[in-house]
């Protein structure tokens, strides 16, 4: 996929904001219990940032004020520059492809034509034509392990491979901004990590990738930039070697965490003690 | 997916062939012998003899099978293909959007809803009048199942069992204006709440076709975006589907198309919620053949039970609903019983 940066000519029409994804001092929650406040970043074509934090910490809040779900209750989130609530929904599918768990369950189709209800935002593009639809529906199942499940009823699916499935929806999408919560809970360690490098090279195609990781290691190993959010609002954001600090960590997670540097290759590696905090 | 056969795939695609090619011809069978039998039998030869004259071939028809054919059987046969068709289309609309294969726009209490209008409006102007009363009936009450939906998107059968109540509710109140109102010319009780195809003038028919026509192309128009609802709503939102805007557009829609079916032949339970359970095994899953299969099975189940309604206990003819309720309530246990992804 790619060649995937030539299809809608997203990047190079010159109208392209600087910043894919921008949350401008957001607010959300019902008035004495803020879930989220004052959320103020932006993310710019080619990041893949990584959001962590404590249950609670308003994670998913924040994933689902980045897909529109959820209109902030005060301040502004911005995509291509412009206000997430102004864009109709079929327009706001062409943006940004988003991911959730739970994925659904029960759903009475083959693997292919839930991957392939990707391409549904773009069925009236001028600049789509069923080759492009086919090139990213191939693109997006080969690149998850679908290509031999492909015609497997989706209910027949294990867990992760459902997952999969739903990952693979979003990748077809071809969107520049790929909004992902929790995108590896259910894989097995092969698959999560492939869809992690996987997430990590699409970011590197001059798109912006906001993934909300339980998986702190795989948050350092692949994404450029950790945003480390607790009880509602963002307490560090760097890179993964500056906002990973031993004492913070133990603060934000109120529990004893240690950081190491890994013997061979040099990563860093959060490690959590065993045991009940203190 | 290097090889193009694919089994599965091709399995389906047989089974949806055959399966609307019988369904297909038995509805060809039925159109005929309701043009054929009742208490003036005329001989199939005649009919089409009738149909050779009015397309201008050298044939000549009797003065009776004339007027029978087409001044009564053509016209309530036309009837019975297109409030068939539409009621199935409508239940697999609300099905999908509901994403619950027990809705009916019956059960959920937009057909008593459209009765009360129909019942009002023929008071005022006929069947006309009717009709134009069950649209609007029919919308409201539509929107008072959106509210229900509102409050029950958890629990998909406090759902049910609340438009249920609302139907109930709503037959009782259409019996209260029905009593209440002038028995000359406004239908009985048993037409509203059991629904008969006697009497259907050309008239009736083009009145009602047109709303039903707008309002299944309207739902025709929708068929991918219905696909995309059995995802769930977070899940069609993310891909570009306004859930509110298509659940209200729909809910329009089949409030119309219901209120349009009830004025002209009154409730008639079982079509939006079998045809489309029975057709789901034969079309799969996807809106566009499952839209066009129940539209045919539809068609089929209501001028085949129209057909037995005036023949069974001839020269008595029984209200339709009885014998879509006879034939549909087993069939549907039958089916309920053999199937487990309800």
């Amino acid at each position: 996929m790619s060649e995937a940066r030539s299809f809608y000519g997203y990047w190079g029409d010159g109208t392209m904001s600087e910043h894919l994804l921008a949350f401008r001092n957001v607010s959300y929650g019902p008035a004495d219990t803020m879930l989220v406040t004052n959320l103020d970043f932006t993310v710019g074509a080619g990041e893949f940032v990584a959001v962590v934090g404590p249950n609670g910490a308003g994670k998913s809040t924040l994933h689902r004020l980045a897909t529109g779900e959820l209109a902030p209750t005060s301040g502004l989130v911005e995509l291509e520059g412009r206000d997430v609530s102004s864009i109709p929904a079929g327009e706001l599918a062409r943006i940004r492809a988003a991911f959730s768990q739970p994925v659904p369950t029960g759903i009475p189709f083959p693997a292919r034509s839930i991957v392939a209800m990707g391409r549904f935002p773009h069925r009236r593009d001028p600049a789509n034509s069923p080759e492009l639809d086919e090139h990213a529906i191939r693109g997006a199942m080969d690149r998850t392990g679908l290509t031999d499940l492909a015609d497997r009823e989706y209910h027949t699916l294990s867990g992760g491979e459902m997952t999969r499935v739903f990952l693979a929806q979003a990748l077809a999408q071809d969107t520049p901004v790929i909004l992902l919560d929790e995108p590896t809970i259910a894989l097995d360690v092969g698959y999560g990590e492939r869809v992690m490098s996987d997430i990590a090279s699409i970011a590197g195609d001059w798109r912006a990738v906001v993934a909300v990781l339980h998986d702190l290691n795989a948050a350092t190993r692949y994404a450029h930039r950790v945003v480390l959010m607790d009880k509602g609002t963002v307490v560090a954001d760097g890179a993964p070697e500056d906002v990973f600090d031993p004492a913070l960590l133990t603060e934000v997670y109120q529990h004893p965490m240690s950081v190491l540097e890994h013997p061979t290759t040099g990563e860093i590696l959060v490690l959590a003690a065993p045991g009940h905090a203190v | 997916m290097t090889q193009p056969a694919n089994p599965i795939v091709d399995s389906q695609r047989l089974r949806r062939r055959w399966g609307l090619s019988v369904i297909g011809l038995a509805a060809l069978a039925v159109a005929g012998a309701s043009l054929s039998l009742g208490a003036v039998e005329i001989s199939f030869g005649e009919v089409v003899d009738l149909f050779g004259e009015r397309i201008g071939f050298d044939r000549e028809a009797s003065e009776l099978a004339n007027s029978v054919v087409w001044g009564i059987r053509l016209p309530r046969l036309l009837m019975a293909v297109v409030v068939g068709a539409a009621l199935a289309v409508c239940g697999v609309a609300l099905q999908g959007m509901l994403r619950n294969k027990l809705a009916d726009p019956h059960l959920l209490g937009i057909g008593p809803g459209a009765a009360i209008g129909g019942a009002i409006g023929s008071s005022l102007g006929g069947i006309q009048g009717a009709i134009a009363g069950g649209v609007a009936a029919g919308v409201m009450a539509a929107f008072i199942v959106r509210s229900l939906k509102r409050r029950a998107t958890v629990d998909q059968n406090r759902l049910i069992l609340s438009g249920v109540a609302l139907g109930v509710a709503l037959s009782a109140w259409a019996g209260f204006v029905v009593l209440g109102s002038d028995r000359s010319v406004v239908p009985p009780i048993e037409f509203w709440i059991l629904g008969s195809l006697g009497g259907t003038t050309w008239r009736a028919l083009a009145t009602s076709l047109v709303f039903v026509l707008i309002g299944v192309i309207v739902i025709w128009g929708l068929r991918r975006t219905l696909d995309l609802l059995l995802l769930g709503e977070t899940a069609a939102w993310n891909l570009g589907v306004d859930v509110e805007m298509v659940s209200t557009v729909l809910l329009i829609v089949v409030g119309a198309i219901v209120g349009a079916t009830v004025g002209a032949v009154g409730v008639v339970v079982f079509v939006g919620l079998l045809v489309p359970f029975a057709m789901r095994p034969v079309t799969g899953p996807s809106h566009q053949h499952l839209l066009a299969g129940s539209a045919l099975g539809g068609a089929l189940f209501l001028s085949g039970s129209d057909l037995a309604a005036r023949l069974v206990m001839s020269p008595i003819e029984l209200p339709v609903g009885l014998v879509t309720s006879v034939v549909g309530g087993p069939v549907f246990l039958w089916l309920l019983g053999r199937r487990h992804d309800v």
